[in-house]
């Protein structure tokens, strides 16, 4: 099973997440038709990440890890972290610090937060390619479409992107999504809409070097895109 | 027979198409399949594709596609597949690892798959060109991976040049010691008017 990238740890300060494929001009014909050809299939997931490094302890994790990725040969998975990736829960839970059931907190003083978790299934199963699901949330939700979430695979984790709402009954939506389904789903196979995250590897023409201004900072910036060589199923 | 029934034909002609290409390489000990997509692809049987739900590796980027004529009283073409890949990709090293016997000679066939906005298939595959593949190169360029170039044939294509040949007496006897089809040829002469009817 992969690695997950820690980015919360490593200081993560910038993503810029998109798909890799692109439109284009078959020129004009003699019928005065133009045409724009996409061949991508949907398009890969790609991501770029920024980091700080300011200490000794930031400097030697980030080339751990850069070692472990192994210049793009070894997948790991990315999670996204970012504006516009949660589904909001129609009822918000409230993210007010809380204690022990004792009302006894961490030695330092620190309390619990509370993560909102939004769980949901898929609700019929769906092929291989499929660019619609039915999918079943156990508390009330509103969608509004650019939700991310993911489904672990046999070979893998994906991630996938709400495109629009076909339709709505109480808590079961059929949606749109994005990419297409990277393998066939049954009913009941679990959505994670609470840490979207995705295999990907380093991408060929990221520079795998930590580069030290003063010796004493970077911020150092990695390419991955998705991982999509078949790998025994785990 | 068309390759396109009108309705093909006309989603065929659509301002924006979603379209991949399909690559099939039939080697005499195993098949290839990979397209031009991201992810794999499940096609179903037909007179090409002789395995139903035959599973395509999706190449995207890393696959480049030449252009391919229509032979029409042309020179034969002679086209250049290139697959690219990082050391990972085992699909593209399982080409690589293929004896060149293998490889000389194996069925290559390129077809043709349109989809609608939702990424679905409209129609089922068409394959449009099928040639024979011939010499395998296998090329690591600075940057890592490895970048294989496949030169394929189509069934015009030869080998070798044939010889210039000519219509003289000597020619033809070579080939058919007592044909004297040509043997007035040298009296004959180029661009010589021959009026007609004799005045």
């Amino acid at each position: 099973m992969a690695q997950r990238l820690p980015v919360e740890e490593m200081k993560l300060i910038d993503s810029a997440w998109g798909k890799v494929g692109g439109t284009v001009s078959a020129g004009r014909a003699l019928s005065g038709l133009s045409q724009a050809v996409t061949t991508t299939g949907g398009g890969a997931r790609r991501a770029e990440l920024s980091f700080l490094i300011r200490t000794e302890e930031d400097a030697r994790r980030f080339r751990a890890y850069l070692d472990r990725m192994d210049d793009g040969s070894e997948p790991i998975e990315i999670p996204y972290k970012g504006l516009g990736g949660k589904v909001p829960l129609t009822t918000p839970i409230s993210t007010e610090l809380i204690t022990f059931s004792n009302g006894a907190t961490f030695e330092n003083g620190a309390k619990f937060q509370i993560s909102p978790v939004v769980p949901a299934t898929i609700a019929a199963s769906a092929a291989l390619r499929a660019t619609q699901i039915d999918v079943r949330f156990a508390d009330p939700v509103t969608i509004f479409g650019g939700e991310l979430f993911s489904i672990v695979h046999p070979t893998g984790v994906r991630l996938y992107s709400i495109h629009s709402i076909v339709s709505q009954s109480g808590s079961d939506y059929t949606l749109k999504i994005r990419p297409p389904l990277r393998e066939a789903v049954t009913t009941a196979t679990e959505i994670d809409f609470d840490d979207p995250r995705c295999l990907m590897r380093l991408q060929d023409e990221s520079f795998s070097v930590l580069g030290l201004t003063g010796l004493r900072r970077a911020s150092p910036r990695l390419a991955f895109i998705e991982h999509l060589e078949p790998q025994a199923a785990s | 027979m068309t390759l396109f029934t009108a309705q093909e034909a006309e989603s065929l002609a659509q301002e924006n198409l979603r379209v991949s290409i399909l690559f099939r390489l039939e080697m005499s000990t195993s098949v290839l399949r990979v397209w031009t997509g991201t992810g794999p692809l499940k096609i179903a049987s037909d007179g090409i594709e002789t395995t139903d739900l035959a599973e395509y590796y999706g190449a995207g980027e890393w696959m480049s596609l030449p252009v391919i004529d229509a032979l029409l009283s042309g020179t034969a073409q002679r086209a250049e597949f290139t697959l690219s890949g990082a050391d990972g990709d085992s699909e593209i090293f399982s080409l690589a690892d293929a004896d060149a016997d293998e490889v000389r000679g194996a069925r290559l066939n390129i077809g043709v798959l349109l989809f609608d906005a939702d990424w679905q298939p409209i129609f089922s595959q068409r394959w449009l060109w099928e040639g024979e593949a011939d010499t395998l190169d296998i090329s690591r360029p600075s940057a890592g991976g490895r970048i294989l170039t496949l030169s394929v044939g189509s069934a015009f294509t030869g080998r070798r040049r044939a010889v210039s040949a000519y219509y003289s007496d000597a020619e033809q006897k070579a080939r058919s010691s007592d044909d004297l089809f040509c043997e007035r040829v040298s009296l004959m002469k180029r661009e010589q008017n021959k009026p007609w009817p004799r005045v």
